[in-house]
């Protein structure tokens, strides 16, 4: 837990288990949580998964209690780790208390979820939020009704406004009650149920719910016990199955959904309202499939500007040049003045120093594109408009075996390549992850790189443009089809909830994205630490003027290029913009020919990451993968360049 | 002899072929345009005894699969000439579901609980750059290959 910048003493929290949120995505429960915790919250990956889970201090009753905020899911069964993750935070770390947030409007997809904590045995209270868009639609819900049918209490609240937040505290100052929500399933159904309970382990809790998730298949309901039991529930769950034409699971899902249906039936009424939203208007022309084309060109330029150029342009040179360049960089020289061991003042502040490349890449350059990136995507996440763009984009992706919501990596890229890496976490599965990645580091330049190109590119006229926009582009879809036949796993399907448009509440948003950014202080930057280290080694055991040299022909002889390139390509793995700036240099004093500039641009576009990005890939796929990955693109990258210049001499193309 | 059909879904071969008459020597390929009152058409200008058997056969055996997947209450008959894809609607249409074509448990899943399921009614918004349905108060988006395998009684 952090203190963020207040002079009180940390409080002890209660020796009681965590409050816990619920709810399916987009119902407000972050805003919520928001609205409960206020300060000491920090945002971490759950153990061993790529999922955020946000845990805060909340003041109830004059207690201190913890709240965790779990990741939104529309089942508390589903495979998947969002969903898995939930199951563990309820049925592992003891809640004191659930909250179930609902959004009113869509009260049945809330009900599903509490069909399963009733069946699970867990006590929750139900809070209707959103209560305010609820009304504008004309719909009306019993709560008393509800909180009968249900057994236990609800609430309503308009989190964005603050309204009801007090009696939603109020009711957490005593215990919850356990719902009577039991959903019956058919007969053949609970004889199942009622067999595999007679097998399982006695002492488990909310066996009946144990018992079904067997019976669905779920992994989620691994059980200790024997393997002759094992297979016991298998027979069982096989002569189940051969009476229904779908799966189990789905049969079972579809007969809760009745269930569910029949209480909303009872509950929930709608009046015919004079005018939708406008934020309905709004959120139908954002995927509009012609009118939806400049909203989005104006979405992805306004996030270009404000992380590109005002991030990585303006604040990293704020504070590379500023901050690190005059202040920090030179004291910490005069200070290792000081030391009289010669290897260890380079360590800290020579060519590979500590300060000036480790701390210097990760606080000044990277920071600053981390954080405007992060406050960019809460507001998208919140505003509702992330998942329209998603659309916008799905069919180009499919022809790369993706879907559109890997658009967002491949937008941030442009930004930064090691945060996009770090972003590919929303997408579904692994081979999608990997994809990204692979592309990333592949064929999309980050701005430091992508100001430099554009520089030098512009000098060399249309066509050069033209070609190397070309290639870089081709190179994209080409690899990403092949990457999607040669990947092992599976692609997600593109079912995406379109939550309606939003005024993003700012507290909420820069909340979130202060407590990211103490994250990837504290998980990334040792990595630039690291391997920051490793170079500083290679360039003492002379390694790196080694491979230098090794790599001579192949850039003189398949590239065409000048010897000096070589030093230029060295560097642009550690720095990719200074490779670029190489590059510039090359050109400016005449030692490129148009040729030659357009050859080494497009290699160093396709080159391998630069470190940070290399690192993050480590950390996010391990290091196999992360090496097989670099293994491709090395020689792919001198083979593209390769094959334009050969392919351009041999017709003759002048430019 | 069976017919050999392509794509299935969850349809098992046995309920498709029982909407024709065995014919070995006509093969519909898709089965989205089985036709189920086409236990005629298989077999244009045949009459007599045999046939009239098949067809009660397959009459009751319609019935029997109906009952199974549970038709829905108004009576109306499962498999209307106007069974569509979702693909086929119209923008603004109001549709219920009939059958989601596919075997893909964690697909089933995914639209079971945004509530698309055999019951449920929808509204078409749109169809492009992806279908986007309406269903109770959720907006979904989803990919035509996906939208194709929704099956759907048009209300409007």
């Amino acid at each position: 837990m952090n203190c963020h910048g207040s002079k009180k003493p940390l409080p002890a929290p209660s020796e009681a288990g965590p409050i816990v949120l619920v709810g399916n995505p987009n119902v407000g429960k972050s805003v919520l949580f928001g609205l409960l915790t206020r300060r000491y919250v920090t945002v971490s990956n759950y153990p061993g998964t790529t999922v955020e889970v946000a845990r805060g201090l909340a003041s109830i009753d004059g207690r201190r209690e913890v709240v965790v905020d779990t990741p939104g899911v529309n089942s508390l069964l589903a495979p998947g780790e969002c969903e898995r993750v939930t199951r563990d935070i309820l049925m592992h770390e003891r809640p004191s208390a659930v909250v179930l947030v609902a959004d009113a409007k869509n009260l049945s997809r809330a009900l599903i979820l509490a069909a399963q904590l009733a069946e699970m045995e867990v006590p929750f209270i139900l809070t209707l939020n959103m209560d305010d868009e609820a009304q504008a639609r004309g719909i009306d819900i019993d709560t008393e009704l509800l909180s009968d049918i249900l057994g236990v209490e609800v609430v309503r609240t308009v989190a964005t406004r603050g309204l009801g937040v007090d009696a939603l505290a109020r009711s957490l100052t005593g215990p919850s009650r356990l719902s009577r929500f039991a959903v019956t399933y058919d007969p053949a159904i609970e004889e199942g149920i009622r067999q595999v309970m007679a097998l399982l382990p006695s002492g488990l809790s909310a066996p009946h719910s144990v018992a079904a998730m067997l019976l669905a298949g779920h992994d989620g309901a691994a059980v200790e016990s024997g393997p002759d039991v094992a297979e016991r529930v298998a027979d069982i769950r096989q002569g189940l199955q051969a009476r229904y034409r779908q799966p189990l699971g789905y049969v079972i899902n579809r007969q809760r959904l009745e269930a569910v249906r029949r209480v909303v039936a009872g509950v929930y009424s709608r009046r015919a309202v004079a005018r939708e939203p406008l934020a309905t208007a709004l959120g139908r022309l954002a995927i509009h499939p012609i009118a939806g084309l400049p909203v989005l060109l104006v979405a992805l330029y306004l996030l270009y500007k404000f992380v590109g150029e005002f991030g990585a342009g303006t604040l990293v040179d704020f504070l590379e040049g500023v901050v690190f360049g005059r202040y920090i960089n030179p004291w910490a020289a005069d200070l290792a003045a000081w030391i009289p061991i010669g290897v260890l003042r380079d360590f800290l502040v020579g060519k590979y120093g500590l300060v000036t490349v480790a701390l210097t890449y990760g606080l000044a350059i990277i920071l600053p594109v981390v954080g405007t990136f992060f406050l960019a995507f809460s507001l998208l996440e919140d505003s509702g408009y992330l998942p329209r763009l998603a659309v916008m984009v799905n069919r180009p992706f499919k022809a790369m075996g993706l879907n559109g919501k890997a658009v967002l990596p491949m937008v941030l890229g442009l930004g930064c390549d090691t945060m996009a890496t770090m972003t590919t976490r929303i997408l579904d599965t692994r081979k999608e992850r990997l994809q990204v990645t692979l592309l990333l580091a592949l064929a999309v330049p980050c701005s430091a790189q992508l100001g430099v190109i554009l520089g030098i590119i512009g000098g060399l006229g249309p066509v050069a443009v033209l070609i190397w926009a070309g290639v870089v582009t081709a190179t994209l879809f080409a690899v990403g089809y092949l990457a999607s036949r040669v990947l092992p796993g599976r692609g997600s399907d593109f079912i995406q909830e379109l939550p309606p448009l939003r005024l993003p509440r700012l507290s909420n948003v820069v909340l979130k994205t202060v407590a990211r950014m103490e994250w990837y202080v504290k998980e990334v930057l040792p990595l630039f630490v690291v391997g920051t280290a490793l170079l500083f080694s290679l360039d003492r055991l002379g390694a790196l003027s080694r491979i230098e040299r090794l790599a001579s022909p192949l850039v003189e002889g398949l590239l065409g290029l000048p010897s000096q390139a070589t030093q230029t390509f060295l560097m642009g793995f550690l720095r990719r913009d200074y490779g670029a700036a190489g590059l510039f240099n090359l050109a400016r004093d005449g030692q490129l020919d148009p040729l030659q500039a357009l050859v080494s641009l497009v290699v160093i576009t396709l080159f391998v990451p630069c470190f940070a990005n290399f690192l993050m890939i480590v950390k996010e796929f391990g290091a196999r993968t992360a090496v097989a990955v670099a293994a491709f693109i090395f020689p792919f990258a001198f083979l593209v360049g390769g094959a334009l210049n050969l392919t351009m001499r041999a017709l003759g193309i002048g430019l | 002899m069976q017919p050999r059909l392509s794509a299935g879904g969850w349809l098992p071969r046995r309920l498709l072929s029982a909407l024709r008459l065995p014919d070995p020597g006509r093969v519909s390929e898709r089965p989205g345009a089985a036709d189920p009152e086409g236990g005629g058409r298989g077999k244009e200008g045949l009459a007599g005894p045999r046939e009239a058997v098949l067809r009660g056969k397959q009459v009751r055996r319609r019935a029997r699969i109906r009952r199974r997947l549970g038709a829905p209450s108004e009576g109306s008959p499962l498999w209307p000439a106007q069974a569509l894809p979702l693909t086929e609607l119209r923008p603004g249409q109001e549709a219920r579901v009939l059958y989601i074509g596919t075997d893909d448990g964690r697909r089933l899943e995914q639209l079971s609980n945004l509530g698309i399921v055999p019951n449920a009614v929808l509204r078409l918004l749109q169809k492009r750059p992806a279908s986007v349905v309406q269903v109770g108060e959720t907006e979904v988006a989803i990919d035509f290959g996906i939208a194709r395998q929704i099956y759907v009684r048009p209300l409007t």
